[in-house]
């Protein structure tokens, strides 16, 4: 199963402080929801671990993170891939950077997310849901770490 | 006294009600180990490594298996298809790539299932994923190969053509086209998943006990798979809690614990299937697409031609495939009297599970389009369903179709007949008027259906010319055992069909006595050697092949018991009667009080035989027999032969009617008129109507398999999968007829699979049940999306065509 | 994983004591072991059979205090000190139980895999009501699936039985 989310927040950082951000996995990737460990594998890649669970079923899953595409300082992209629960996951992130008016940068992101596996068919109505919460989740901890009053800008999504 | 014909309480039963019959995961022993296996969870993608230290390293690990032990000691399946599906490398697990989800990866044999599947999850394996092809249209295009090594997805074409179908079209008074239909992907789903215990034992062989279903088959592929002599293969089963055709190739996966046994130094390793590995994995049934179909018909609505092009979605691997591409042939006109037929046959490989043969395997899918375009011609043309049928039904039998398959007996009006009293047709079709006035919809549906049964293995040749397979036997062996018991050994493999009470039924007349005083070894075991290369319970057969085996193996017991009598008793041999004296079962002198035994014939041979003299050296009291059909090698260039021996017909009538509410398809009233010729066991015959008829009922309404845009299963669970349960069913009024088959010698035709009469049925009835409201039925599930889908989108104008 | 974090080895062992069948058996098991799992290959009693992995067939199902479970959703743990009746105790002194002979006589059985299930959801039942009529008879059952007999032949059995038992 698919699916495909997107949207944009804003934050007070101008714009290469936000896409230098972005672009390097070992600043982005503390940002992913109950971040445990990053381990790079190269300059564009790193095994990130993350904690995940549904209810009492609780487990760490390794997800390789790479960037994938960088055009600084207006778009950064990752490929993830990863396995949980004898399921496999692949994803697509990506984020392009506008200069927002007044200062500050407008971030419009994309994710697609793609779920193969036993967790689709026990589990796929609730997937949604809680992706959408840990991305809220991810998008609130963005727009905290590149603002520098701590956070608090719009964001849709 | 006539055995045959009666319902004596089954002898499996009391084992099963006590729960002591032996299925395979029922096989405990110390020490045993048990495997898991790991699967893939893409669709299709490479595998760049396997990393299975960290499993090897976990106590009590004793093996783990990945697709280089499968190089290093096997060699592919051998494939039925030809060139080019023929070189698809089908191993016991993934080497490079992956095929379907669930395709096994890796296997892990531990001291525990509990530990198998937590070394399972510390396996490591890096897959790329590709993008998976899951629709046989896309598959046909090529763009996306699912085997890059064959350079194709189609496994097969052919074109079925009799008559002269252009000259039938020119003179039509009607030509009715039909866009597309569709046959769901579905299967039985036995409750006993696969299973087996494999011993690779320090003399070489293998020892299997398992549930396969068609052992006989399974040992010629899995031998030498496992680089064996087939001598060396023994292939076990006892117990075997159902089949429905769908453990057919369960012995690919039977490869993986023997090769553990083998690397664990010969520890006996069981595997026993997960149901969810079930679902993704152990085989569904054919899902088949029918394009392009044009029907000619007369004024009077006659059916006089039809042609169609058939595209066959067989899954990831073919395996038992392509063999669906020939044996809907069986019943190529289904029950109508047309002469002139084009069919184009084509199947493709697609990201999917394999298919694998289910209860009325391609010949339903062939007579759920019959029995489609039959209702839809009938619907455009204002003829009633009824009427449609009696106008196009073949009437003289034996039959020949078209294409040389000869349809022994049958009375399909007889039938129908019997099915609408069952029903109280009148009663409900004035129900179904007004309910309609009412708004409410309402309809009624019939399905006529066939049960090929007995095939002759040389429509495989149609498949592949190179085959080397044609006729059909099956073996029966039969001795009086020391103490005169008669023992019978079949080697049919049953899976709950009742073989050990219907054969002991027969065995009974012929000898005379009780069936009680028979004793039907359960199970199959190729170390009895009573088997042949057909050998199994598919396909409909054991009532003819089973039975006739047996009833060839009494008469050369017989012979020999009569010959062995009459020189102990000094008596001529037509003097000599079969029955059960003071002493049990015995051989006696008519008008007479001069009997011998069977212990005494039985200890003379076994035991004490100088009394002999040197005389009657060929009686041994230990006869086998194995039966051969009556084929011929069919034409294969023509596509042309008698495909199966005989020909049960069901005929079934739905009244159905469709909740607003909640689009629920709900049967008002149901009735199933079987004809399966001579009956051996009426309640075991009633039995299998029901059966399948509840199958056919789930499959309409409740049961598919569904898969994502991403190649995932989506119903991979029961509970997901929803297979019927007692609160799905209707109330069935079930009658028969019995129309002999002249060419079994008890007149009994091979029944059991039902030919997928209620999904023709209940398509049917939903239809007339919509068609006011502008819905053609063109897909065999409907299911209440389905039926919300048809309501919210009308498709009669572009699904459906008269000129 | 959280499974190579604390090996399953290293879980300490619980005791549980079940009787089953009017016997009593105490044994040391895995935590994660499920009651089938204990009675089938701790006790040998196999008549209790799995069929699936999301507790929808029913083929596993036993009495616990008398209750029907399906003893595949269950830890053996969470039966320290029950009583389990399965289908190899319906049978008393040499007598069938009449749902076994009734099972048999209505053909309410061909591969008999489902069976031992069946037979312990349908005593179930009649216990709590001697004579159900057919609609209660298939909600009594509605749990345990049959692939084979398409059911019919099942009710008539336990109509069967239940007037059997009644008479005694």
């Amino acid at each position: 199963m698919g699916i495909k989310f997107n949207g944009e927040f804003s934050v007070d950082a101008p714009r290469q402080e936000a896409y230098e951000f972005l672009a390097d996995p070992r600043k982005f990737a503390p940002c992913l929801p109950t971040y445990e460990n990053l381990e790079m594998k190269n300059e564009r890649t790193g095994d990130v671990t993350v904690k995940v669970g549904v209810g009492k079923i609780r487990g760490s899953a390794v997800v390789e993170l790479t960037l994938k595409d960088e055009q600084p300082p207006s778009r950064a992209a990752y490929d993830g891939k990863g396995k949980i629960m004898g399921s496999a996951f692949n994803m697509a992130t990506s984020f392009d950077l506008e200069e927002a008016e007044g200062g500050g940068t407008l971030v419009k992101w994309a994710g697609d997310l793609s779920m193969f596996g036993k967790l689709v068919a026990l589990a796929g109505g609730l997937i949604r849901p809680i992706a959408k919460k840990d991305i809220k989740r991810l998008v609130d901890a963005l727009q905290a770490a590149m603002s520098t009053d701590g956070g608090a800008s719009s964001a849709t999504g | 006294m006539s055995w045959v014909g009666k319902s004596p309480r089954r002898k499996e039963d009391d084992r099963l009600i006590r729960g002591q019959g032996l299925f395979t995961d029922d096989e405990l022993g110390e020490g045993m180990l048990q495997l898991y296996i790991l699967r893939s969870p893409y669709a299709h993608a490479k595998i760049n490594s396997i990393d299975t230290s960290a499993a090897e390293a976990l106590p009590g690990v004793a093996c783990v298996l990945t697709g280089k032990d499968v190089l290093e000691h096997c060699d592919p399946y051998m494939q039925l298809a030809l060139e080019p599906a023929a070189n698809i490398q089908d191993y016991p697990l993934a080497r490079d790539k992956i095929h379907f989800q669930g395709e096994p990866v890796a296997a892990v044999a531990a001291e525990t299932v509990g530990l198998a599947m937590d070394a399972a999850e510390l396996i490591d394996v890096d897959y790329d994923m590709l993008d998976a092809v899951l629709d046989v249209e896309e598959a046909l295009k090529d763009e996306i190969l699912v085997h890059d090594n064959i350079g194709t997805n189609r496994t097969w074409q052919g074109v079925y053509e009799y008559g002269d179908v252009d000259k039938a079209f020119a003179e039509a008074a009607h030509v009715v086209k039909i866009d597309r239909l569709h046959f769901h992907r579905y299967s039985s789903t036995p409750l006993e998943n696969n299973a087996c215990v494999a011993e690779w034992t320090r003399q070489g062989t293998v020892e299997f006990l398992c549930n396969n279903n068609f052992p006989g088959f399974a040992k010629q592929l899995l031998a030498p798979g496992l680089r064996l002599p087939i001598e060396n293969v023994r292939v076990r089963t006892y117990d075997v809690g159902g089949a429905f055709g769908n453990k057919i190739w369960n012995y690919v996966y039977m490869a993986l614990a023997a090769l553990a046994s083998r690397k664990t130094g010969g520890r006996r390793v069981k595997w026993a299937e997960i149901r969810t590995e079930h679902m993704l994995a152990a085989g569904h049934g054919n899902e088949r697409t029918y394009v392009d179909t044009e029907v000619a018909l007369d004024k009077d609505g006659v059916i006089t031609a039809l042609r169609s092009r058939h595209l066959d979605d067989c899954g990831a691997y073919t395996r038992y495939e392509p063999l669906g591409c020939v044996i809907f042939s069986q019943v190529l006109p289904a029950t109508y009297k047309l002469r002139n037929i084009r069919i184009e046959m084509n199947q493709a490989v697609t990201n999917k599970c394999p298919v694998v043969p289910n209860r009325g395997y391609s010949r339903m899918q062939q007579l759920w389009f019959m029995e489609r375009v039959v209702d839809i011609c009938g619907q455009e043309l204002g003829i009633p369903a009824d009427e449609m049928r009696l106008n196009n039904y073949i009437t003289d039998f034996p039959y020949e179709t078209p294409n040389g398959c000869v349809y022994d007996s049958g009375n399909y009006p007889a039938m129908l007949d019997k099915a609408k009293e069952l029903l109280d047709w009148d009663k409900w079709a004035a129900y179904r008027d007004q309910a309609r006035s009412e708004g409410k919809h309402v309809g009624i549906g019939i399905g006529t259906t066939l049960d090929s049964g007995t095939n002759n293995f040389g429509q495989a040749q149609i498949m592949n010319p190179h085959l080397p397979f044609s006729g059909n036997s099956e073996a029966c062996i039969i001795r009086l055992d020391f103490d005169g018991a008669v023992v019978v050994t079949l080697g049919t493999g049953p899976s709950g069909q009742g073989h050990e009470t219907s054969a002991s039924q027969v065995v009974a007349d012929e000898l005379n006595i009780d069936p009680s005083m028979v004793t039907v070894r359960s199970g199959f075991d190729t170390n009895w050697n009573t088997f042949v290369g057909h050998s199994g319970s598919y396909a409909s057969q054991f009532a003819v092949t089973g039975l006739s085996a047996v009833h060839g193996a009494c008469q050369k017991l017989k012979t020999e018991m009569r010959k062995l009598a009459g020189f102990l008793l000094e008596a001529a041999e037509e003097d000599l009667e079969f029955g059960v004296g003071e002493e049990g079962p015995q051989l006696k002198v008519k008008g007479t009080d001069k009997a011998v035994n069977y212990w005494y014939l039985s200890n003379i041979v076994n035991n004490n035989n100088a009394v002999l003299q040197g005389a009657l050296e060929d009686v041994t009291l230990n006869v086998r027999h194995v039966y051969r059909p009556p084929f011929n090698v069919p034409d294969v260039e023509k596509k042309f032969g008698n495909l199966t021996l005989t020909y049960a017909a069901q005929l079934h009538i739905a009244v159905v009617e469709i909740d607003p509410a909640t689009c629920r398809v709900n049967t008002l009233a149901y009735a199933a008129v079987d004809d399966c010729g001579t009956v051996i066991n009426p309640q075991i015959a009633h039995g299998q109507v029901h059966g399948a008829t509840v199958h056919g009922i789930g499959a309409a309404i409740m049961e598919a398999f569904d898969y994502d845009e991403g190649g995932n299963l989506l119903t991979a669970t029961f509970s997901d999968y929803c297979p019927i349960t007692s609160m799905n069913i209707p109330d069935i009024a079930y009658g028969n007829i019995e129309t002999p088959s002249p060419f079994s010698y008890n007149g009994a035709k091979g029944m059991g699979e039902g030919g997928g009469a209620p999904l023709h049925t209940m398509s049917a009835a939903v239809q007339d049940a919509l068609h006011g409201a502008g819905v053609i039925v063109t897909d065999s599930f409907v299911s209440p999306p389905r039926v919300y889908e048809l309501l919210q989108n009308p498709n009669r104008e572009t699904a459906v065509s008269v000129g | 994983m959280s499974t190579t974090e604390t090996a399953a080895q290293d879980i300490p062992k619980v005791a549980v004591e079940i009787t089953v069948n009017g016997q009593s058996y105490r044994r040391e098991v895995e935590p994660r072991t499920l009651l089938v799992q204990f009675i089938r290959e701790e006790l040998r009693l196999t008549g209790t059979h799995i069929g699936c992995d999301t507790t929808y067939c029913g083929a596993c199902t036993i009495l616990l205090d008398g209750e029907p479970v399906k003893s595949c959703t269950m830890l053996a743990a969470q039966a320290d000190g029950g009583e389990v009746l399965t289908v190899e105790g319906l049978e008393k002194d040499g007598e069938l139980h009449p749902l076994q002979t009734a099972f048999s006589e209505h053909h309410g059985l061909q591969c008999g895999y489902c069976t031992p299930g069946m037979l312990m959801s349908s005593l179930a039942l009649l216990q709590n009501n001697a004579s159900p009529t057919e609609k209660q008879i298939r909600k009594g059952i509605q749990g345990n699936l049959c692939r084979c007999t398409g059911y019919h032949n099942i009710f008539k059995a336990i109509e069967a039985a239940a007037a059997e038992m009644r008479e005694d």
